[in-house]
């Protein structure tokens, strides 16, 4: 038996433990014995994760996961995070930071609610536990040393791979706390909400971190269909993001004591579920392979946990349903619900078409299904983001109509401007839209106070969302692919509004790859716009996918040029590529990132307030 | 509160009704390799199988044909394009027209990378 498989047997037995002291504690003061036996616990998962990481660095290719996912070319970095990079290390890293959100819910306060809580999210850490020393195994060794290993997938090695796995991981883990609040809560009649907040606001940005660098990568991953493509490990983490950002603003109603108590109780449930689901999604493909959803026993594992956490939330509802009464207050409430609706609807729409596969077999269901659904959804949740920003929590008229008599004539005439320029309907009323919610959120914040930092983190986010908008429908809606494209050395070639000119190659070498680099000129109205470099990578690895195109972006302020390169003819006076130009897409990653940062100022600490 | 309930509620059913149309309207079936042959000639269909190892041929003006099988049938299947991180053995599905005895891909799809599946099938054979 390895070291790490005795480490997981540990952590099972001491966790086993600490699950009935927690139950314990409703009652008994039994806190230390269950806080000893936990710390056991998150020692051994640690450890086992550290060994892991040891077995990676040292190169032991007998330990059947080091093989699959290292290579003894493989740079540090690579390889640290190919301990993440296939199923089995990633739900170890799942169980640590479960383990260690669990310490910072012991830290708080001790009281039934809290050892309930515990107890429920150690069963999680147990299942999870019980899978990696069955079905999940990272330890398992062969029975002889294979040398050298198949090698990291040449596509993971980049900046983004190495930190989305773990940060997304973070959001998942992270999620199970206000689950596990919400069922013990309802169940005593105490209120969890304020409790999970801040383990629901910072496990939401590390899932917004995490499926923005999944975008960012997918964009500059040639075949991924671009930032989102509605793949189904894309729509995984989509989901509970959906749900968690839902129950966000469910939380802000509920505080003010106006209701949407059962909504926000189910949200937290659901948000869980989802979170399961994704782990099980992205750590297995079972959606694009139908046969082996029957003969993968996890399949079964995780579905039990998705149907066993919905059966204990309903009964716990059941139990505790006095818990829910409540009226919705004002207009803004309503309002409120709106959105959660929409966001409601997004999360529907996008998991039918996620596990649809699995229900009918033998089907794909096309990127258009999501188009034509998720973008009047998301435009009609701009709009009443926009809507909302203009009223405030008392309803008061004349306050809307003030600050709607700037927004809506500026948006309109923005939209009639670009109607006039472009000649283009969708980018008029797309336009007009972003405006319009853009300056009621920013006539509302003007006489904010940083201090109230959850609203002015929530109206960072919402501008996010509007930018994030403008950038999709810019992307998604406005983008010119061309391709394949031949181009001959020294010859200018017509390519849409631009001239591209292969100029020659080069080759470098490194140890883990060769590169062939090409110099293209691209000319836009006959002025050089820039010259690109797109590459072909050869890894050096005894696999067949190590061939990669990769590509180069050229970035402008409302523009995306982008070219990859995918073959040289056998003289070496042609190359192939393939060319796009994206608009706006720099709006998507602006607004990417100002959500996270509303999530981050949302989520900062309330005694900094004077400081700023 | 009523009112915003019901108004709320209509929303939700026509928005599912829409749903479902929009659902029912973008499915396409897989298609199997022997399905594909023994028609003859069929156009814009999609046909998942995997690519058989060792059958990639390389021509100028970045094409390729291999072939792609259901474990009953072999299709050749051309395709002009970059196809970054190519490997044999894999699945895939290909979009696009058969006739005279080839499939002519416009669109050729590879399985993600993160679906870790694939690669310990692959290597299981060996093993």
């Amino acid at each position: 038996m390895d070291t790490g498989e005795v480490l997981l047997l540990i952590s099972l037995l001491s966790s086993t433990a600490s699950f009935f002291m927690f139950l314990r504690c409703i009652k008994k003061d039994a806190w230390k014995t269950a806080k000893y036996l936990h710390t056991i616990s998150t020692i051994s998962f640690v450890s086992a994760f550290f060994i892991l990481l040891y077995y990676f660095l040292v190169r032991d290719f007998n330990v059947e996961y080091v093989f699959e996912y290292s290579d003894i070319h493989l740079s540090t970095a690579y390889t640290i995070s190919a301990v993440w990079a296939g199923r089995q290390g990633s739900l170890l890293l799942w169980v640590c930071y479960l383990s260690i959100f669990n310490i910072a819910l012991l830290s708080g306060k001790k009281d039934k609610v809290t050892a309930l809580s515990l107890a429920i999210s150690t069963l999680v850490s147990i299942f999870l536990n019980i899978l990696l020393i069955t079905t999940s195994d990272p330890f398992i060794r062969f029975n002889f040393n294979p040398g050298n290993g198949i090698g990291l997938n040449p596509l993971l090695r980049t900046p983004e791979m190495i930190i989305h796995p773990p940060t997304i991981f973070v959001g998942y883990a992270g999620m199970t706390v206000p689950f596990a609040l919400a069922i013990s809560g309802i169940i005593f009649g105490e209120e969890w909400i304020r409790r999970s907040r801040l383990y629901l606001l910072i496990s939401w940005v590390f899932l917004s971190i995490g499926i923005f660098l999944g975008a960012w990568w997918s964009y500059k991953t040639l075949g991924w269909g671009g930032f989102w493509g509605w793949d189904p490990v894309e729509n995984a983490s989509l989901l509970p993001w959906l749900t968690a950002s839902a129950l966000l603003h469910g939380v802000i109603v509920e505080e003010r004591k106006r209701g949407l108590k059962l909504l926000n109780y189910i949200l937290a449930i659901l948000t869980f579920d989802l979170v399961i689901l994704a782990t099980f999604i992205t750590r297995s493909g079972i959606i694009s392979s139908v046969h082996a959803f029957g003969q993968n026993p996890e399949a079964r594992a995780y579905f039990g946990l998705i149907v066993i956490a919905t059966l204990a939330g309903a009964i716990a509802a059941f139990y505790g349903r006095k818990n829910f009464s409540g009226t919705l207050g004002g207009i803004r409430e309503k309002l409120i619900l709106c959105n959660i609706s929409i966001l409601l609807l997004s999360m529907a729409t996008v998991l039918l078409g996620t596990l649809a596969p699995l229900f009918i077999p033998n089907i794909s269901v096309g990127k258009n299904y999501y188009n034509h659904l998720e973008i009047p959804l998301g435009t009609a949740l701009i709009v009443l983001l926009g809507i909302c920003a203009a009223v405030d929590w008392l309803g008061r008229k004349e306050e809307f109509l003030k600050k709607n008599r700037l927004s809506v004539p500026a948006g309109l005439m923005a939209g009639v401007a670009v109607f006039a320029i472009l000649k283009a309907v969708i980018a008029a009323i797309g336009v007009a839209i972003f405006l319009f919610a853009l300056l009621n959120h920013i006539q509302d914040l003007k006489g904010t106070r940083f201090a109230n930092r959850r609203k002015v983190g929530g109206y960072i986010a919402h501008i996010g969302m509007i930018f994030l908008f403008i950038g999709v429908m810019g992307a998604w809606i406005y983008e010119e692919s061309y391709k394949p494209v031949t181009l001959e050395q020294g010859k200018l070639t017509k390519v849409g509004n631009f001239e591209l000119k292969l100029v020659g190659f080069n080759a470098a070498e490194d140890q883990e790859k060769l590169s062939i680099i090409s110099y293209v000129e691209i000319y836009e109205n006959g002025k050089l716009q820039a010259v690109a470099h797109p590459k072909m990578l050869f890894y050096k690895l005894m696999r067949q996918d190590r061939v990669v195109s990769s590509v180069e972006i050229i970035s402008q302020p409302l523009r995306d040029v982008y070219i990859a390169m995918g073959g040289i003819s056998k003289d070496g006076t042609k190359a192939y590529y393939e060319f796009y130009v994206v608009p706006l897409i720099s709006f998507v990653w602006l607004g990417s990132l100002l959500i996270i940062c509303g999530g981050t100022v949302a989520a900062l600490p309330k005694n900094t307030q004077r400081a700023i | 509160m009523e009112k915003v309930k019901v108004a709320l509620g209509l929303v939700i059913i026509v928005f599912a009704i829409v749903m479902a149309f929009s659902f029912k309207s973008s499915l396409s079936p897989y298609h199997s390799v022997s399905y594909v042959v023994e028609k003859g000639e069929v156009r814009d269909v999609q046909v998942n199988g995997t690519i058989v190892p060792n059958s990639t041929i390389y021509l100028e003006n970045n094409t390729r044909i291999f072939e792609l099988t259901d474990g009953k049938t072999k299709m050749k299947v051309i395709y002009t394009g970059i196809l970054s991180n190519y490997q044999e053995g894999i699945p895939a599905v290909v979009r696009g027209d058969y006739y005279n005895g080839c499939f002519h891909a416009t669109e050729v799809l590879l399985k993600c990378p993160s679906k870790y599946e694939v690669m310990e099938k692959n290597y299981s054979a060996v093993k």
